[in-house]
């Protein structure tokens, strides 16, 4: 079944205020007693040939997000639009239809693949499923060898003779052998080394350019999507927090949950210290999805909190500069309430690159770099003196 | 130039020439091929390497948590003068339990599920270090006498002390009602309950949420200094080395190939390794990114001859293949092993820069900092010199 | 940056596919024979088989395995001409019991070449779809189970005759519950792991899923089961055999020979104890060879 009249609308995906719940079952008859609430209210779209970052944390919802996009789940809530078909309860045509032109590559290379059977038998199925002759598959099989810069004699290798990098080249090659338009990405390096990840993203890159991909990207890991991602969403427990413009966001961050990832990230050099927000380091733990708080589900860590965050669910506005952010503190109607909060709103053109030491030039509170002075700094040993100095 | 290996002033471990090797199947599997490092009292010394590069094989060699066949260990480990790969089983267990301390990876499988926190810890409080206890000791002390008590109260403060919020019901949980988190920190008390000298860290963190990671690296900051530890971490995260280390190894095919100060060796690498390693970490600033190295980490069963990185390196040449380097020493902390850095031999390429490296490797320069519509090349592709790399297949 | 990806001549690939090949036999083979005993039941099974197959050209009194009567030469002890003594007929031991081990293989064959199959399908569709089909396969399994196979062995062949045949039939009646059991419990965990997701993102139907898919990784211990079996279908059936219901005389069924010759014991001891031992000597191996395939199996998972 292939879309109505709309041909190749610009939007591919395009998902709104998608729920999952899952009902959790106690008591002796097993009735529902509660819920996860793993996704709650999450709207974005992605165009053709653009690469979306979703980021997050462990109970944020990330993955549930994208198993319930490609149909693994069923969506309690919300719709989800796929080249200009609902796809939100597909019906088994749309099903058929959405597992041609939709494909998932998941965190653990190794669990992803059959481990008694060898990889290029794992690689057929997609198109064996479609009832592609034989003989077309093995050479389609080895002209997806040669894009992921394999070679022939991997076909014959179980999952366990090979490395976790060669693993992951043999599930995107999988995923991309039957030509989706989008390819949903759940983590899928974070299971594999610096300098093998990447290689990875190295050969996301040029698929896409070669093949005009599309790509949800999800991720823990913020620095992997600064030069990948075209616009990054982060989300907590569920909702998505701040959206916008990759360079924007990682720039700007502007909501205080965007800040404190981006100032937890351990980073290896001087340049990148000062780039990154001032630490403003968290309290507590992450709420269970069983439990979320009133009012901002954000405010039982948040360092700028107050009356209003509890009471009042914020809502998804867009502030100075485009991201779109959850927070009060930029919304119109509460601004007044926050007094000290850094001056976020207030975006010049930051250029904080490169040029290692150069302010970012917003907002008088901003620390320009990180030091010793600073109490909430917490320097780097490897860089303080001799550590021996400073024992008494 | 120096032959001497970098050593820590006054130290409290030492690893001289460790040779660990794997009898299997399939033949005699050279790991570690002579590790040398140490650890000085007070610092923080961290193994960097990536999976494959024998870290975890080092570290459980000293704690002798190998089983020796399979397993063939050479080379010696010293403990503030004491030998310990031939010391008595009880006696090394006894120095093991008062002295060092373990935390291990994956705090949510660390602990023992079916008992609770408070007892674990209370266990570890009142018997760590004092294995070679008999059954009616045991009894006596468990059961009778006011010393577990006592033992309860410095757990309880242990735990207030690594900042476990509600520590007295913490006591009584079940390691599975925890999070990640909080396990990680009962076990970070678990492991300074005996006020060890040296505490041993197999990638703290790992597992965590960022934010959470955060606060852990924070608080073993603090606890490092209250407590005066040395300490000898492993890790893969360079980031993370970086942030908690005064001196880094960093290790590649069971050989340490490079070792220095945190700054300096991030500043300015030696090794190519380390240089290609460093340049393929992703930058928040959105700088470039290399692609990565090419080739794979080395067969065990079958290593490269001569320096075991040189089928992946750009400046491999023929010497490369049939002689190990040894360790040059820079200055008494910084040590490469690279033929490169030996001046008595003469290479056909002049010491590598950073930079250097990292113009050999592809690039991937993303289109998220440009302001243009156009699609720019997504990879920068290598000027073709790497003459001598050699792949097992695209890694 | 294309390196390592020339695409390697068919020739050259065929040989490194064998070689690999090759080398994985080859492992398999070493860690199997690191353990002294599986090679012990490996050899034990190889040698009964050959002789059964061959059991008319290598007993030397073949025609002692069916009607034949010797009176004269009755209950002879262990001998030269007789390395086993004679029975009550005067018939050669040794030669009943090669032809009684192609008995026992046969039963084998039947009962598991039933029982398992079905218990395998079973499983998989239980465990797969999960549910009421679950439900209802499981609990016709646990009825099924409830049942001892003797007594049903019995019951069945009273009501109706009392041959070999009915007997197996009886018993491969209710093998299938221990196999379908084990399946199930592998598939429906199975079914949750990611290369099953993957699978089925890619299209994949039940069929390929179930077939193609965990099948596979259930192999390992259903092989391991079957093997364990063999050694209780044996013990099952001569025991069937020793109260009457199993094999009938004069055929030489192990189980028979030992009910006969109990009544000549002691003095002429070797008409129960020889085939006693022959069937104790079957099941060892069975068990042996069962216990390193196992060993086998789990290395590899393991890797």
């Amino acid at each position: 079944m292939t879309p109505g009249v709309t041909e190749m609308a610009d939007t591919l995906l395009k998902v709104e205020d998608l729920e999952k719940h899952f009902p959790v079952k106690g008591g002796i008859l097993k009735r529902t007693t509660d819920y996860v609430k793993a996704v709650d209210g999450v709207s974005f779209d992605i165009e053709r040939g653009e690469t979306m970052a979703l980021i997050g944390e462990s109970g944020s919802g990330k993955s549930t997000v994208a198993k319930t996009i490609i149909g693994l789940h069923k969506a309690t809530g919300g719709t989800i639009d796929f080249d200009g078909q609902d796809i939100t309860d597909p019906s088994d045509d749309q099903l058929d239809w959405m597992r041609s032109n939709m494909q998932m590559v998941f965190q653990d290379p190794t669990s992803s693949l059959n481990p008694r059977r060898t990889v290029g038998k794992s690689m057929e199925v997609p198109m064996e499923s479609r009832g592609v002759p034989a003989e077309e598959r093995q050479e389609r099989i080895s002209e997806l060898l040669d894009l992921v810069e394999l070679n022939n004699e991997y076909l014959y290798k179980y999952p366990h003779e090979l490395s976790g990098g060669q693993k992951q080249r043999i599930n995107i090659a999988r995923a991309i052998s039957i030509e989706p338009d989008l390819l949903l990405l759940d983590e899928p390096t974070s299971a594999l080394d610096v300098s093998v990840q990447a290689k990875i993203i190295g050969l996301l890159e040029e698929l896409q350019q070669e093949l005009g991909l599309t790509y949800l990207f999800i991720t823990h890991d913020l620095s992997l999507v600064r030069n990948f991602a075209d616009e990054t969403a982060v989300m907590y427990l569920g909702q998505i927090q701040e959206k916008g413009a990759t360079q924007e966001v990682f720039h700007h961050p502007r909501h205080p949950y965007s800040r404190a990832l981006l100032s937890a990230i351990p980073v290896t050099t001087d340049e990148e210290e000062a780039y990154k927000p001032r630490r403003e380091p968290l309290e507590g733990e992450i709420p269970s999805p069983r439990d979320i708080p009133s009012g901002c589900r954000f405010r039982t860590r948040c360092p700028y909190a107050t009356d209003v965050c509890a009471e009042e669910e914020p809502s998804f506005v867009t502030s100075e500069g485009g991201p779109l952010v959850r927070c009060h503190i930029y919304d119109d109607a509460h601004k007044g309430v926050f007094d000290n909060v850094p001056d976020m709103t207030d975006v010049a053109d930051g250029s904080g690159g490169p040029d290692a030491g150069t302010a970012r030039q917003d907002g008088g509170e901003r620390i320009t770099k990180r030091t010793a002075s600073d109490p909430t700094a917490r320097p780097d040993r490897g860089r303080r003196k001799d550590h021996r100095d400073t024992k008494s | 130039m120096n032959l001497q290996e970098p050593v820590a002033e006054d130290p409290l471990l030492t690893v001289n020439d460790l040779h660990v090797g794997f009898e299997s199947f399939d033949g005699f599997a050279d790991v570690v091929d002579g590790v040398s490092l140490s650890v000085g009292k007070g610092e923080v010394v961290t193994v960097a390497g990536e999976t494959g590069c024998g870290k975890s094989v080092t570290m459980k060699a000293i704690l002798r948590l190998l089983s020796e066949p399979p397993a063939r260990i050479e080379g010696d480990v010293v403990f503030d003068g004491t030998h310990l790969r031939n010391l008595p089983q009880k006696e090394f267990n006894r120095l093991k339990g008062r002295r060092m301390s373990l935390v291990f990876q994956d705090p949510m499988s660390s602990l023992n599920p079916t008992f609770t926190v408070g007892e674990q810890l209370v266990d570890t409080a009142q018997f760590g270090g004092r294995s070679d206890t008999g059954i009616l000791e045991y009894a006596r002390r468990r059961y009778l006498g006011d010393e577990r008590a006592a033992a309860r109260e410095r757990a309880l403060e242990m735990l207030r002390e690594v900042q476990m919020p509600d520590p007295e019901n913490v006591m009584d949980a079940y390691p599975t009602q925890l999070s990640g988190g909080m396990c990680q920190r009962v076990l970070i008390a678990q492991a300074l309950l005996n006020d060890p000298e040296l505490l041993i860290a197999d990638e703290i963190g790992t597992a965590l949420d960022v934010t959470i990671h955060d606060q852990i690296m924070d608080l073993l900051h603090d606890l490092i200094d209250d407590h005066d530890l040395s300490v000898l971490m492993i890790t893969h995260n360079l980031g993370v080395a970086r942030q908690v280390s005064d001196r880094i190894y960093v290790m590649y095919g069971g050989r340490i190939v490079e070792t220095g100060p945190t700054q300096t060796l991030f500043d300015s690498p030696k090794h190519p390794y380390t240089q290609g390693l460093v340049a393929s970490i992703p930058r928040l600033t959105g700088d470039t990114m290399a692609e990565g190295i090419d080739g794979s980490v080395p067969e065990y069963l079958d290593p490269p001859s001569g320096c075991r990185f040189h089928p992946r390196c750009p400046y491999a040449h023929e010497h490369c293949q049939t002689a190990r380097p040894e360790m040059i020493s820079l200055d008494d902390q910084t040590g490469v092993e690279c033929v490169l850095y030996d001046d008595r031999h003469d290479a056909p390429y002049d010491q590598p820069t950073l930079e250097d490296t990292r113009s050999r490797m592809g690039t991937i320069s993303g289109r998220s900092n440009s302001e243009s519509e156009d699609k720019e090349p997504a990879v920068t592709g290598d000027s073709g010199e790497s003459t001598v790399v050699d792949d097992a297949g695209g890694d | 940056m294309n390196t390592g990806t020339e695409t390697i001549s068919a020739s050259v690939l065929d040989s490194l596919i064998s070689v690999q090949r090759r080398e994985r036999w080859a492992r398999a083979w070493k860690r199997f024979v690191s353990r002294p005993m599986s090679v012990v039941g490996l050899g034990i099974i190889i040698v009964v088989v050959v002789s059964a197959i061959l059991a008319p050209y290598l007993a030397p009194y073949p025609q002692h395995a069916g009607k034949f009567t010797d009176f004269a030469n009755a209950l002879q002890g262990p001998s030269l001409t007789h390395p086993l003594g004679t029975d009550h007929i005067g018939r050669d031991i040794l030669s009943r019991i090669l032809f009684g081990y192609r008995l026992s293989l046969m039963m084998i064959t039947v009962v598991l070449g039933f029982g398992v199959p079905v218990g395998i399908v079973l499983g998989l569709v239980a465990g797969y779809y999960g549910g009421w089909t679950e439900t209802v396969i499981m609990r016709l399994t646990d009825t099924a189970l409830a049942l001892p196979p003797l007594v049903m062995a019995l019951a069945i062949t009273s009501a109706l005759q009392p041959t070999l045949w009915n007997a197996m039939l009886a018993i491969a009646a209710l093998w299938w519950t221990w196999h379908t059991r084990l399946v199930q419990s592998i598939v429906s965990s199975e079914r949750n792991e990611e290369y099953v997701q993957a699978a089925e993102l890619a299209g994949a139907g039940p069929l390929h899923v179930m077939f193609r898919e965990i099948l596979p990784n259930c192999l390992s211990p259903i092989l391991v089961k079957v093997t364990l079996d063999a050694g209780f279908v044996i013990l099952i059936g001569a025991g069937l055999s020793f109260i009457g219901v199993g094999v009938q005389p004069p055929r030489p069924g192990l189980g028979t020979m030992v009910s006969q010759g109990t009544g000549y014991l002691p003095e002429s001891w070797w008409f129960a104890v020889f085939p006693g031992l022959a069937i104790f000597v079957l099941v060892m191996g069975f068990n042996m060879l069962g216990d390193g395939l196992r060993d086998v199996f789990d290395v590899e998972v393991n890797r």
